[in-house]
């Protein structure tokens, strides 16, 4: 009885001061936490004047390039993981490498892609390299980023046929690339993660070339028959579309401003409708993103339809419907030897 | 013990507690929801695309002009709008105001619409321009003519056109481009597919141009900076709208965090009050346990003490601190207590006595106790708690009625108790043995129906009540009758024991049997008068008898004569024969020496040998020498002593009253002095005392003149000799005797200087220097750590004579620091003689400052047994005499026993000296005598020896 009463005694004396100042302490602490990273936001999405060389040819309309040092490289390595995985098909057989052929130009060189079950694409496969530089993705420019562009070959059942639901199970279910998503996302794999990852990879697919060399002061870097195919690419106007750091990639066109290329076509696809398929405008029929021509050697056949098969007619069809030339065979040999000079040094 | 509950009184404000700080999180959360970080973002990201819209119309123009020839920056710059266009919906959707930014948005789509169409006809523009000057520069060196100057007119008026400094609307060269077209005859056929080239270039140009331009101003007048900007208002409006709610959010923060701290203050308050309510609880039992009268302990489950009161930590003598924590052993004696021990490692009640421990003597106690109830659910017990009482007083008071109830049954004396009314409640196995008279018989008579003898009248009785009824007690002698008949003598007291009110609740009578002690008392006084080997006087009657007859003589004017005669040799006879011889010889002696005395005189034996004569008939020294010489004839007849015939002489010392003394002191020295003379002259003769025996001695004027400087010389020297505990054996003190360490003569023994001493009037200097030195060795033996009670100094007679003599003993004592009752001081007998008044004085004066008094050679002197009782002494020292008789006679056996009763009854304590054998030592002890002294135990010895004999008795126990 007594220990009892002596036991409780000691305790009992807590002043009102000392708890009321703890209370404050914790209360500040968990403002200046729950503040941090408000400020933090702030500071993103400035633009990066590091991001791109300086201009050394200003009056030239085509961009030098080059690698992005800023990539992570643990992402980009899980991206190329994932990139050759064939559990991101309905039946484990395809994976994204599958028609985007990275030792082969980043496409597999058929007309038209066979997805799961054999399945045939509904247009020509664009190339994998120097995506991450296209202002968007798809031959119509349905989708606004890489991580977009993701969906796409997923969902479609002539390709990859499968979804979410069906992939990410498997990759849980795979503990050394789970550990890896943890390691680098603090999560589990997940359409995000996935996406993430792969977009990654994609902008490490950068290819500098001799072109870029030379645009950045290199004067040795084009010979005399380069830069004269380069004049007459110039010259003829091909560079109004084909401008820009990825020589085009960046502004959608007609196929067929001088002459009209359907017309001759004897059976037409909804994907020729083009960009008229995502906006539904008249005006947008026949429409597609102007493709990049950075290595466009090793990207034969060409055209969303695969028509031209190879590079010499590709150039003489783009000059005839777009130009309204029938450009000599010289200056043809010209251009494709210019076009060369594009193809990535890392894919010579 | 019920659970510990939560207190009521704490349940509101810990509820309140918990709901303020709820509502104070939610609160917090919504005060957090908008902040300046939300807005700046929103702000940045309009300014950002404000920013890039600028650059995008700029990058136009470039482009239409020139300037620019790549897209790049255009489409990063949309996609930078786009990005910024979703953070801002996210950031007004923060606010709820995520349609403010529709109207923005789309026409934001809008101008992005009409920027890809931009894209799209300027290129096309651009590419049909720059083809269509080539062409026109081709065809205009080929032609001539009418067809030439009509050819340069159209290509100058395309050239205006896109120049926008229109000559012709767009309808009108459309038609001549037309014509131009059809107009083939004039026309060189080479040249065919440069004309068809060049004006379907032309047409692109033409329908091309007003399209650009159209799209030039829809995106360079759009409406997209001003809607963010309206966007950006409405947000600050909802914003602030937000801002205000927070602030009254944070408002009722400040009052809900208010109120917490009250609600707060409210619990400390009354914690606080709960703690004093504890402390004042606390303090409460405290006291309670602390002002119990019993002691209280308690244990925790371990047995170790957890709670202590005050009352038990003054009984055990230890605080509480020394014994908190530690285990319940500790308090026991070793081995101690092991019913309690085993009660409380059970757990059980416990009633019983047990003894404690403590520091300076363990003590009984009353345990009470039992186990506690355990504190938690953790242990099946909560400890033990037990209440103590110190039962030491009764016991001690049980230990003395048992002990009164002892003395009451083995009491000598018989005692009964009655009522007020006398009636007989209860008797001693006393009253028994000498009434004869059981209990049972006694129990409700009256002492006097069973006792009366008949022997007293009715006013001895009514005097006997008087003084009760008076005084509350009687005493005295009365004659009752036994049982049997027998008459006895008792010595009776009663006494009325009183209640409250003074009245009478019992008496209480003790009496015992004196027809014995009547009859030993007798023997005794007869004992203590006479030679009992010789029957004739003893030195003590004789001394009683020449005092007597002096102070008869002295006032008739008479004189007498007084004799002492020595047998010559008698120790020889006494060594070579045997005791026996000798006591035959001196009874003869006595009969031949009594048929020539007359009726008055005396013949007392006063030592072994010595015989004296009280002749107060003899008033002339001739005829004392008469008597002398028929005395000494009668030794001419040899004495047969067991048949064997011993001639035997003797001598004789003639001292005459008043010539040679006036007192009886003087009267014997004087007469000794004439028997030593008488020896000196060879024995078997007579010598009458001579004034120039004393003066004119040579010998005793120089030792005096010698013995004046023996103090200041250090000649003298005190020994020392043991006197131990009869019962014990041990050391109880010692004697002090004074030598004197004589340069020529050697070692002196005080019979040798004393007397001239006394004479010369230098004993009050030595007995000074005596009494001092004894007394400071005493201290310096105590200082060592000598076990010693007592120190004995021998006082001569002639030194209670100085008038400071008490002055000088008390600053003695004071200033050597001597406790007083350890010094006690010896006196011989007839110190007490001369003036006993006075000196009874002295002796009172002395004892009342504790310091004790002893008579020296009890025995030998003038005193008699009877005066003992008179004497204000504490020690009767047994003369040696008598010791020595002890083995041998039977009489002397008689009168040490006499002397140890009397000296106890009279409540002295009792010193034998001489003690040489162990059958003395024996027998002395069986007499009760209470120290010994004498060459069994010790001689007298140096200082130093008697810390060694200390020690060595140390050593023994």
């Amino acid at each position: 009885m007594f220990g009892e009463k002596m036991a409780s005694l000691g305790p009992a004396r807590i002043s009102p001061g000392w708890v009321s100042g703890l209370f404050c302490v914790l209360a500040f602490s968990a403002v200046a936490w729950y503040q941090q990273p408000q400020s933090r936001a702030l500071a993103a999405d400035r633009f990066d004047p590091e991001s791109r060389p300086h201009l050394i040819r200003p009056d030239e309309p085509l961009l030098p390039i080059l690698k992005d040092k800023r990539l992570d490289e643990r992402k980009i390595a899980l991206g190329r993981a994932l990139f050759h995985d064939v559990r991101l098909s309905h039946d484990n057989t395809i994976s994204c490498a599958f028609c985007h052929d990275l030792a082969r130009g980043g496409v597999d060189h058929l007309p038209r892609s066979f997805g799961v079950g054999g399945e045939e694409g509904a247009i020509n496969t664009p190339t994998v390299y120097n995506a991450s530089l296209n202002f968007r993705q798809f031959w119509d420019g349905r989708a606004a980023s890489l991580e977009e562009q993701v969906d796409g070959p997923l969902h479609n059942p002539v390709e990859m046929a499968t979804s979410w639901g069906e992939i990410l199970p498997r990759l849980r279910h795979d503990e050394k690339l789970a550990a890896q998503f943890q390691a680098i996302y603090d999560a589990a794999p997940s359409p995000d993660n996935v996406r993430d990852a792969l977009a990654e990879f994609e902008r490490s697919l950068v290819t500098p070339s001799r072109m870029d060399r030379w645009l950045l002061g290199e004067n040795d870097a084009l010979n005399s028959r380069e830069l004269k195919g380069y004049r007459l690419f110039k010259q003829y106007g091909c560079i109004a579309c084909h401008q820009g750091a990825n020589v085009g990639g960046n502004m959608y066109q007609r196929f067929g401003i001088m002459k009209d290329y359907f017309e001759n076509k004897k059976k037409t696809t909804s994907a020729d409708m083009g960009r008229f398929n995502v906006t539904g405008r008249e005006e947008d029929r026949h429409v597609f993103k102007v493709p990049s021509l950075r290595n466009i050697t090793l990207t034969a056949p060409y055209f969303h339809d695969a028509s031209a098969v190879s590079l010499h007619e590709a150039v003489s069809s783009m000059g005839y419907y777009q130009l309204g030339v029938d450009l000599p065979q010289e200056d043809v040999q010209a251009i494709v030897i210019f076009l060369y000079a594009l193809t990535g040094d890392e894919l010579q | 013990m019920r659970p510990v509950r939560f207190p009521r009184r704490y349940v509101f404000p810990v509820v309140l507690l918990v709901l303020l700080g709820g509502a104070l999180a939610v609160l917090y959360v919504l005060s957090a929801r908008v902040g300046d970080a939300a807005r700046i973002q929103v702000e940045l990201d309009i300014r950002h695309a404000v920013t890039l819209d600028t650059d995008i119309n700029l990058d136009i123009l470039r482009l239409r002009y020139r300037q620019l020839r790549h897209y790049d920056t255009i489409s990063d710059a949309s996609r930078r709008v786009e990005r910024a266009l979703d953070r801002l919906q996210a950031g007004f959707e923060k606010v709820n105001m995520g349609h403010a930014l529709k109207q923005a948005r789309s026409e934001w789509d809008r101008k992005h619409v009409n920027l890809e169409d931009f894209k799209r006809q300027n290129s096309v523009l651009v590419n049909s321009l720059f083809h269509f000057v080539n062409l026109a520069d081709r065809i205009s060196a080929r032609l001539d003519g009418s067809v030439s100057t009509r050819f340069d007119r159209l290509a100058r008026d395309v050239l205006i056109f896109i120049s926008e400094q229109q000559s012709q609307d767009n309808e009108t060269l459309l038609d001549s481009l037309e014509r131009f077209e059809k107009d083939g005859q004039e026309w060189p056929a080479a040249l065919n597919v440069e004309r068809r080239l060049l004006v379907a270039h032309g047409k692109l140009i033409v329908n091309n141009q007003p399209v650009v331009r159209m799209l030039m101003r829809r995106i360079s007048q759009g409406e997209f900076p001003s809607m963010l900007e309206r966007a950006y208002a409405d947000y600050i409006a909802a914003y602030n709208l937000r801002v205000e709610e927070a602030d009254y959010y944070r408002m009722l923060m400040a009052m809900f965090a208010f109120l917490m701290i009250l609600t707060i203050v409210l619990i400390a308050v009354r914690l606080r009050k709960t703690a004093a309510e504890l402390a004042r609880n606390h303090t409460l039992l405290n006291n309670i346990a602390d002002h119990l009268y019993e002691g209280i302990l308690s244990f925790d489950a371990e047995g170790r003490l957890n709670f202590i009161n005050r009352r038990a930590e003054v009984l055990l003598e230890r605080d509480e601190g020394s014994l908190i924590g530690h285990t319940v052993q500790e308090l026991f004696p070793e081995g101690g207590a092991s019913a309690f021990l085993t009660a409380l490692a059970r757990g059980a009640p416990y009633e019983g006595e047990e003894w404690l421990r403590r520091a300076s003597a363990n003590f009984p106690a009353i345990f009470l106790g039992g186990p506690l109830p355990a504190v938690d659910s953790k242990a099946l017990l909560g400890g033990y708690v037990t209440s103590f009482r110190d039962v030491t007083v009764q016991r001690e008071a049980d230990a003395r009625l048992r002990l009164a109830s002892r003395v009451f049954d083995n009491l000598s004396e018989a005692m009964s108790i009655t009522n007020a009314n006398g009636v007989i409640e209860s008797v001693n196995a006393a009253f028994t043995t000498i009434t004869g008279y059981t209990e049972l018989e006694a129990r409700g008579h009256t002492p006097g129906s069973l006792l009366k003898s008949g022997l007293h009248n009715r006013l001895f009785y009514q005097a006997m009540w008087d003084a009760l009824a008076r005084e509350g007690k009687w005493q005295g002698e009365i004659t009752n009758r036994k049982k049997n008949g027998e008459t006895y003598l008792a010595w009776l007291s009663i006494t009325s024991l009183l209640g409250e009110n003074n009245e009478v609740l019992h008496y209480i009578a003790l009496f015992s049997d004196i027809s014995e002690r009547k009859r030993i008392e007798t023997r005794i006084h007869h004992l203590a008068y006479h030679d009992s080997l010789t029957k004739l006087a003893n030195r003590l009657q004789f001394i009683e008898r020449l005092a007597n007859h002096i102070r008869e003589a002295g006032r008739l004017g008479r004189s007498m004569a007084i004799m002492q005669l020595d047998l010559d040799r008698f120790k020889y006879i006494n060594d070579s024969l045997n005791h026996a011889a000798g006591d035959i010889l001196l009874k003869a002696v006595s009969q031949r020496l009594l048929r020539l005395l007359s009726e008055g005189d005396t013949l007392a034996r006063v030592g072994g040998d010595e015989f004296a004569l009280l002749l107060p008939e003899i008033t002339a020294q001739e005829e004392a020498i008469a008597l002398a010489r028929q005395l000494l004839h009668e030794f001419d007849v040899p004495f047969n002593l067991h048949g064997r015939e011993v001639f035997v002489s003797a001598s004789v010392g003639i001292a005459m009253y008043p010539f040679d003394g006036e007192e009886v002191e003087i009267l014997l020295k004087n007469v000794d002095t004439a028997l030593c003379k008488a020896k000196d002259s060879g024995r078997s003769t007579f010598r009458c005392f001579q004034e120039s025996d004393n003066e004119n001695s040579l010998e005793r004027l120089e030792l005096e003149t010698e013995l004046r400087h023996s103090v200041a010389r250090n000649e003298l020297r005190l020994y020392y000799q043991p006197q131990v505990d009869a019962r014990t054996g041990r050391m109880h003190g010692v004697e002090a005797l004074t030598r004197w360490q004589h340069p020529v003569r050697g070692l002196l023994s005080p019979d040798r200087f004393i007397p001239l001493a006394e004479a010369s009037g230098y004993i009050d200097t030595l007995g000074n220097w005596c009494l001092r030195s004894a007394c400071l060795q005493f201290v310096a033996w105590r200082q060592a750590g000598i076990p010693i009670r007592r120190m004995a100094v021998n006082v001569a007679a002639r030194q209670l004579s100085s008038p400071v003599f008490v002055d000088m003993v008390l600053n003695t004592v004071q200033e050597t620091g001597i406790p007083p009752d350890c010094l006690e001081l010896e006196l011989t007998e007839s110190a007490m003689v001369t003036d006993p008044e006075r000196v009874f004085g002295i002796f009172a004066q002395l004892r009342k400052n504790g310091i004790r008094i002893a008579i020296d050679d009890f025995g030998t002197g003038y005193s008699s047994l009877s005066y003992l009782s008179c004497y204000p002494v504490d020690v009767v020292k047994i003369d040696k005499s008598f010791v020595q008789g002890l083995e041998h006679e039977r009489q002397n056996r008689s009168v040490v026993q006499a002397i140890v009763l009397m000296a106890h009854a009279m409540g002295m304590e009792t010193v034998a000296e001489g003690v040489e054998t162990e059958t003395q030592s024996r027998r002395l002890l069986d007499f009760g005598c209470d120290f010994l002294q004498g060459f069994l135990f010790a001689h007298p010895c140096a200082p130093e020896q008697i810390s060694e004999l200390s020690c060595a008795h140390d050593a023994n126990d």
